[in-house]
Formats: C-alpha cells, sequence, structure tokens
C-alpha cells in the first residue's frame, strides 16, 4: 500500500509539471499582448509597460520565463498579479475558504438528497417515486447549469424575496450559500441519484442478498448493512472525484451569485488575461485533482477488502 | 423575514443551524427615513486606489468621493470649475500659478499644502514607480528627465523642474509648451494630492487611501467584496447629502442587474445590454438615460490601399444609416454621432461632422462610382468579440452591402489587444471597430489621441500636418475659449479627410433602487456622490 502510493505521488509530480507547462505556455504564448490586454482599450503608458514587462520577464524567451515561475512555486512564492499586484498567495488564501464552503453545501446536497433518494428509488424500483426522480434527475441533467442558476435567481431571489439574490457575507451569512450550493451541486446530485438507484437495485438482486433473506435477517439490516455497503463502492468513486471539481470553485455558480470564491477570481483573470493568476489557480486545482483521485483509490481499498495495490 | 425562515425550513436537512443563525442579520439596515443614510453603488473591482495610479472607471468613481482635486468637472455641464483651488491664474498657458483654498486638511488631519500637490505629482511622473497616469504628466516642464528614453536606464532626477512651491498654499507650474487646456487636465484623477503618510509605504496606502475629499475610507478595502467610504467632518467644500457610500464590487453586470431589480443595490451605472431590451419594463422609473462621453467610430486606415482615397471613406460614412441601427440594436440607449467629438465637452456643434455623417445612400453611392469604387469591392469590419459589437457591425455591413453596392462581412478578434496589434502591424483587417472616452471635457481630448499623427489610439495612420499644427495653434491660445476656437477649425480638417466614420454616442444606461433619490451618473459613467440622496 505504502508503495503504492508513493508510486502515484511521484506520478503526480510529472502530471503537475506538464499541466503546468501547458498552461502556462496557453496563457503567455498565446496571448497577444498581455499588457494592454489588461488596459482594456486605452493605450497603456510606457512607464507601466517597462514596470510590469521588468516584474515579469516578459522580454525574455518562453522557457526562461516558465524557470521563473517554477523557481518561485518552488520556493512557496506564487508571484504577484498582472492586474493590481496583489500576491496571489494572498488572494488565494482570502478566496478559497468561500469556495471550501459553498463546496461543502453542495457536497451536503449531493450526499444527502442524492445518494438518499438514490437508496430510495433503488428499493422501490419502478414505484411512483422512482419514475419521479427519474424525470427529475433527467430535466436537471439536461439543463445547463447557467440556465438553472439565472432561473432560479430570478424566480426564488429577485420575485420571491425567499433567497438572497446575490452573496453578501456580512449580509447573508450562511444563508446566501445555500442556493448556490444547490445549483452548483445539482448537476452531481442529480447523477448521484441514478448511480446510486442503479446500483442498490441491481446489489438487491445478487445471490448474497438472497442468502441473507433466507437465513432470515430482518430486511432493514440486509439494506443497510449488506446492500448498502456494497452498493457505495461505485458511488463513493464519483463523490470523490466530484469533490475536486467542486473545490475548483464554480466559475458559472459563483459569477451568477457573485460569491467571492476561486472561481469568481480565475473567471475575472481569464477576463483581462492575468496570467500569473490564471496559472497559480489552474496549477493549484491541478493538485486538488490529483490529491481526490488518490483519495477515492484508496478508500476503495477500505470499502471492499477485496482490492489489494501492489 | 417569515419567508425567509420558512425558506430555511425547507432547506434544512441540511444546514438548519448556520442558516437560522445568519438570518438575523439578513435585514437591510441603511437607508433610514428621510435622507442622509447609506447608498451603495455597483463596481467592478478596481485595479489601484492610489490616485496617480488610477485609470479605469470604478477605480476613478471610488477616488473621487475620497479626493478633492485642484479643478473639478462639473457634472451636469461639464464645465471645468475650481474645487480645492481658490485660483488658477495664466497669461501664456504655460506658466499657471495655482493658489490652493485655505481649510482643507486630509482625513488624518494634515493641512494640505502646495508642497504635498508637488510631491504627489513627482511621485506619479517618477517613470520607476510604473503609474497608470504617468502620462498625464508629461506636459510638465522636466517631465523627460524623470522617463528616460531608455526604459532600463535610472532617470537623471526624480523632480520635474516645472514644479515650484512658492508658498504653503501656492505653486507654479512651468509646461513645456502651452496648453490652453491645462486646467481640464488637472481635474484628472492623477493629479489629487496625498499626504506624506502615503509616500512613507504606497503599498499600504492603496489599501486605505487617505484623501482630503468629501469621505474618508472606512476601514480598508475589501478585495473583491466592497469599499466603503463615509462622510468626513472636517470637510471644507462642498459636503455630500448621504453619510455613507458602499461601493460594492461586482464581477458579472447579470449579477449586479439581479441585484438591482430586487431593490439590493442602490445605483448601477451601466445596465448589462443584453438586459436593455428589458430594462425599461424591469425598472420603471427607476430607468435613466443620461449623456456620456464616449464615441464609437469606425477607423478607415489610411495604410490600407482601400481607403487611400478620402472620397471612398467619406461614401462609406455617408452610406451608413446610424439612426436605424440606435433604433433597432441599440434600443434608443445611443445617439447617432454627427461629429467627430462628443458632444459632452464645450466646443462640439451638432451636425459639425457635415455630410460625413449624414445618412444619403442614393450620394453615397454616386461619391464612390466617382472616385472608381472601392478598390477590390469588398471590405472587411474588424471587432473585438467580447464586447457585444457583433450585431451592429453586421448591421453596418448589411447597409453598406444595399447602399454601396460592395461586398461587406465583419470579422471578430477575440479581444482588443488583439486588433490593436494587428492595427499597429498595418494587417490588413480592413475597416475596424474603436472606441473612446474623454479624460478630461475638452475637445482635445478626442483631437489629439485619435486623430494626431502621434495620437496614442491613432492606430489607423491618419497623418496631416494642417490638421496637427492648427490643434497646437489652439493648445497655444491663451484662453480656454480661444483653444475651443482652433479645435473647430481642426474639426472641420476632419470633415473634408474623414478619417474615420464616427458612429454613435454613447449615453449611461443606468438604474437605481427605490430607497434612493437625484441619482446622477455624469459624463464620465460616475456617480454624482454630492448630490444623491437616500428618501
Amino acid at each position: 500500500m505504502l508503495r503504492y502510493i508513493i508510486r502515484r505521488l511521484l506520478q503526480m509530480v510529472l502530471a503537475f509539471f506538464g499541466t503546468t507547462l501547458i498552461v502556462y505556455y496557453m496563457m503567455f504564448q498565446a496571448s497577444g499582448d498581455p499588457i494592454q490586454a489588461l488596459a482594456g482599450e486605452k493605450p497603456v503608458n510606457e512607464a507601466v509597460r517597462a514596470k510590469l514587462t521588468a516584474e515579469y520577464h516578459l522580454d525574455e524567451p518562453f522557457l526562461v520565463r516558465y524557470w521563473y515561475y517554477v523557481k518561485g512555486l518552488l520556493t512557496g512564492d506564487l508571484g504577484n498579479s498582472l492586474s493590481g499586484g496583489r500576491p496571489i498567495a494572498e488572494v488565494l488564501a482570502e478566496r478559497w475558504p468561500t469556495t471550501a464552503n459553498l463546496a461543502l453545501y453542495a457536497f451536503i446536497f449531493v450526499v444527502i438528497l442524492g445518494v438518499g433518494a438514490g437508496v430510495i428509488a433503488g428499493i422501490r424500483r419502478g414505484g411512483i417515486f422512482d419514475n419521479t426522480t427519474l424525470l427529475l434527475t433527467l430535466v436537471v441533467i439536461g439543463i445547463p447549469s447557467f440556465v438553472l442558476g439565472l432561473t432560479l435567481q430570478l424566480g426564488l431571489g429577485v420575485k420571491a424575496g425567499i433567497f438572497p439574490v446575490t452573496y453578501m457575507e456580512e449580509r447573508d451569512g450562511q444563508f446566501g450559500l445555500i442556493l448556490p450550493g444547490f445549483i452548483l451541486g445539482s448537476l452531481a446530485l442529480a447523477t448521484a441519484v441514478r448511480l446510486t438507484r442503479t446500483s442498490v437495485a441491481e446489489n438487491l438482486r445478487a445471490d448474497y442478498v438472497r442468502t441473507a433473506k433466507a437465513k432470515g435477517l430482518a430486511k432493514r439490516r440486509i439494506t443497510i448493512v449488506h446492500v448498502l455497503r456494497n452498493s457505495l463502492i461505485p458511488v463513493v468513486t464519483f463523490l470523490g472525484i466530484e469533490i475536486g471539481n467542486l473545490m475548483g470553485g464554480a466559475i458559472i455558480t459563483e459569477g451568477i451569485f457573485n460569491v467571492q470564491g476561486v472561481g469568481f477570481e480565475l473567471k475575472k483573470a481569464i477576463d483581462i488575461e492575468d496570467g500569473p493568476m490564471v496559472v497559480s489557480i489552474v496549477s493549484i486545482l491541478v493538485v486538488i485533482y490529483l490529491l481526490a483521485n488518490l483519495l477515492v483509490d484508496i478508500l476503495y481499498a477500505v470499502l471492499d477488502p477485496r482490492i489489494r495495490y501492489e | 423575514m417569515r419567508v425567509r425562515k420558512i425558506a430555511a425550513l425547507v432547506a434544512i436537512p441540511v444546514v438548519a443551524t448556520a442558516a437560522l443563525a445568519a438570518c438575523g442579520k439578513g435585514e437591510d439596515k441603511g437607508s433610514g427615513a428621510g435622507g442622509g443614510g447609506t447608498v451603495s453603488i455597483g463596481i467592478a473591482e478596481p485595479k489601484h486606489l492610489t490616485p496617480t495610479n488610477v485609470n479605469d472607471s470604478s477605480g476613478g468613481q471610488v477616488v473621487d468621493s475620497l479626493f478633492a482635486g485642484l479643478t473639478k468637472v462639473n457634472p451636469g455641464d461639464n464645465k471645468i470649475v475650481l474645487d480645492a483651488a481658490e485660483k488658477i491664474d495664466t497669461t501664456d498657458s504655460k506658466t499657471w500659478t495655482i493658489t490652493l483654498k485655505e481649510g482643507y486638511t486630509f482625513h488624518n488631519g494634515d493641512k494640505v499644502t502646495a508642497q504635498d500637490y508637488i510631491d504627489s505629482w513627482n511621485f506619479g511622473a517618477y517613470a520607476p514607480n510604473g503609474q497608470e497616469g504617468n502620462n498625464f504628466f508629461s506636459r510638465i516642464d522636466g517631465y523627460k528627465a524623470l522617463n528616460p528614453a531608455d526604459k532600463k536606464a535610472t532617470p537623471a532626477a526624480k523632480e520635474m523642474t516645472g514644479l515650484k512651491k512658492v508658498d504653503d498654499k501656492t505653486f507654479t507650474v512651468t509646461l513645456s509648451q502651452p496648453f490652453a487646456e491645462w486646467k481640464a487636465v488637472m481635474s484628472y484623477n492623477v493629479f489629487y494630492p496625498m499626504p506624506k503618510a502615503a509616500f512613507a509605504d504606497i503599498k499600504k496606502y492603496n489599501e486605505a487611501p487617505i484623501g482630503n475629499g468629501p469621505f474618508k475610507m472606512k476601514g480598508s478595502w475589501e478585495h473583491d467584496k466592497k469599499i466603503t467610504v463615509e462622510a468626513y467632518d472636517g470637510y471644507k467644500g462642498t459636503k455630500p447629502k448621504v453619510k455613507t457610500v458602499e461601493f460594492r464590487v461586482y464581477q458579472q453586470p447579470t449579477a449586479q442587474y439581479a441585484d438591482l431589480q430586487a431593490n439590493n443595490v442602490d445605483v448601477m451605472t451601466a445596465i448589462p445590454t443584453e438586459s436593455l431590451g428589458s430594462a425599461k419594463g424591469d425598472l420603471g422609473d427607476r430607468y435613466k438615460l443620461s449623456p456620456s462621453s464616449s464615441f464609437t467610430f469606425l477607423a478607415l486606415p489610411a495604410y490600407n490601399p482601400k481607403f487611400t482615397n478620402p472620397e471612398v471613406r467619406k461614401a462609406i460614412s455617408m452610406a451608413i444609416n446610424r439612426q436605424e441601427i440606435v433604433d433597432v440594436v441599440f434600443k434608443g440607449t445611443r445617439k447617432a454621432a454627427d461629429s467627430f467629438v462628443s458632444p459632452v465637452v464645450p466646443g462640439y456643434v451638432a451636425g459639425s461632422g457635415g455630410d460625413a455623417v449624414k445618412y444619403d445612400a442614393k450620394k453615397a453611392k454616386e461619391i464612390l462610382d466617382a472616385a472608381g469604387g472601392l478598390p477590390t469591392g469588398s471590405l472587411t469590419i474588424t471587432y473585438n468579440q467580447d464586447g457585444g459589437h457583433k450585431e451592429w457591425v453586421d448591421a453596418i455591413c448589411n447597409q453598406l452591402v444595399k447602399n454601396l453596392g460592395i461586398k461587406c462581412v465583419g470579422a471578430a478578434e477575440p479581444k482588443f489587444a488583439d486588433l490593436r496589434t494587428k492595427a499597429q502591424a498595418k494587417t490588413d483587417i480592413g475597416a475596424f471597430r474603436m472606441g473612446w472616452s474623454m479624460d478630461y471635457p475638452s475637445m482635445e481630448s478626442y483631437l489629439q489621441p485619435l486623430y494626431s499623427a502621434k495620437g496614442s489610439s491613432n492606430y489607423y495612420g491618419y497623418d496631416n500636418p494642417t490638421f496637427d499644427s492648427t490643434v497646437a495653434a489652439g493648445d497655444q491660445q491663451a484662453t480656454s475659449e480661444g483653444a475651443v476656437k482652433k479645435y473647430q477649425e481642426a474639426e472641420q480638417i476632419l470633415v473634408k479627410d474623414v478619417p474615420v466614420a464616427p458612429l454613435f454616442f454613447g449615453q449611461n444606461v443606468f438604474g437605481h433602487s427605490s430607497k434612493v433619490k437625484d441619482v446622477f451618473v455624469d459624463a464620465r459613467s460616475r456617480v454624482d456622490l454630492l448630490k444623491i440622496d437616500t428618501k
């Protein structure tokens, strides 16, 4: 097991440098004039141009710049934002808690509503509940999340006034994150329902369930201890990867509700071509994603003793 | 409140405790009865808040509340009036003697002195500081010594020779060339004074600027969230009616618009294009229009063999039915341009653009035929994709196809920076879309940057020495009125040359909540904070 983890960690290092190189290349090489992009349509004066060029080594070859970036990264320095010049680490430290908070709500929705509904639908396969959830989940999967987000914002926020229209921490507190959290989690929620339902339905027909029934075990015990535990393996995989997705911040949801998280920052950085900021955020997202994947693989072995890593 | 609680209960399984605890804070405080309350204004995240480093409209809106300049633009008529200056005298438009009003203090209690202005301007002009407002100081004598041609060299001086202190409340500014509109230039936010405390740690200062204006910072800049300012009791100028202003940061205009609809944000200065169709219905009498200085035009680059003949350029400009596009595409939120400068500046004369801006399809076709037609017979109009320009560019193309019998297609570049790079390299991108808004209310703020040979935004290579010398002659005048006459003369040269086809004058399409009154958005798209009040 330990050897497996170490091997995976080494692979991660490789994947990390590969992806950052690609992102760095796309951000700096493909964009024509990052300094002008920052200023919009007004011309940039020479003093600003000279200062930014020197600070970000914009006049040096690409690989040299990448080297500067990696060097900074390895010494724990993410550099400064191209727009405004704030230290990127400081900005991210402000944004990540909000994203984590939002992701938590989304995740809770997915686990409780998604897995819960999936289990019920699986047990009562073919019933009204099953068919209703099938329909609802299809609708959610079929609608792009920005449509769902804007519709609920208009309906429940602007018109009905039940939920805050946009998120303002000091005014709304945690309440302001419920609707965005639901939107963010909606797609995963629907998928979780479908996945759990299928898995539960399948396991209910497995041989060991019949044996357990024949043995005279209580139905509740069969469902909770035997069926659920076995059914949740694919669901856990899905949830694990989903954590990675949710932590990445949600460009769309955070934009709609003005939630000042990582997705909000990333969108802003992309819009104004703030290269250092984009590269830093994406690099960290890559790490989160890789770690989430590793965690899922390890959880497999824990949940299912038949799985061994060597 | 009750509805909210019910909602929270519905959502409960998940968030019971947190939601209910937070609910208590949900009440909208602020705007109480009878005025003098709190207003919230939506902005984008500013880049900087150090006045010499502010060149974006969001940052400008915030620093305008914190500082008082020597002169200011009167929001209604865009005339230049004295603000923190007692008087500003000149006889030759080259040496300006500025006397400060008594009694102005910084928010930390320090008296505002002539030296503070001089220090701030030198700081702004010093190249290694890399301030965004750097180029605004370039007219002052001695600027070159602070900005050597070799960008890597250390400048020979740190102070401009053109700035001289006479006494604590008087100083003189000597320009390298006379400039009649200098008073207007000084209204721009980069000329605001900064206290001594600023230069000790400019990074810290940027987070909570200490100004000399009607409002002072309440706490520091909460990045990406908000900036709060409150009325400064020690302010000697006109006092604002509201007590507190909260500048709320929105990243997407759609989110801000949703908040405006729900009465959650008090002022939104620019309603997003996609909501223009429904805004009137959504907002009712909370929907307002006011003139803005923005000016959209079609550049017809002289470096492109297609446009070397001014008659061809004129024909293209004449064949565009601006009013139709304003009505159909912009739903009346812009105005058809009839001049080469915005109507908000003194010296604008309605219809001064002459025939070239008057729609006449038949005459346009005749002129084009007489000029031998458009070389190659096909035209490309390039625009930047991120600004919502596709619809009107396509509309213009259709009109040109119909009226001139030429081929025309719109071509998109991802960003304005890409368009600019190609134009500067004289790549064949056909005609292209440009926009401009003034830095200070003067015809010169359009004529020089857009049409002079060395203009900072003249990416289309227009070069007419007579035009340049006429503008320069205007600059040399002893009075602003004299200058305007020369500028108007210069504009008439443009009418003959048609270097660009003027298209639209912008308007601020803004909305406000039902909790505020007397909302006015000025020509530079900033809310007049001295006038606005809560109900």
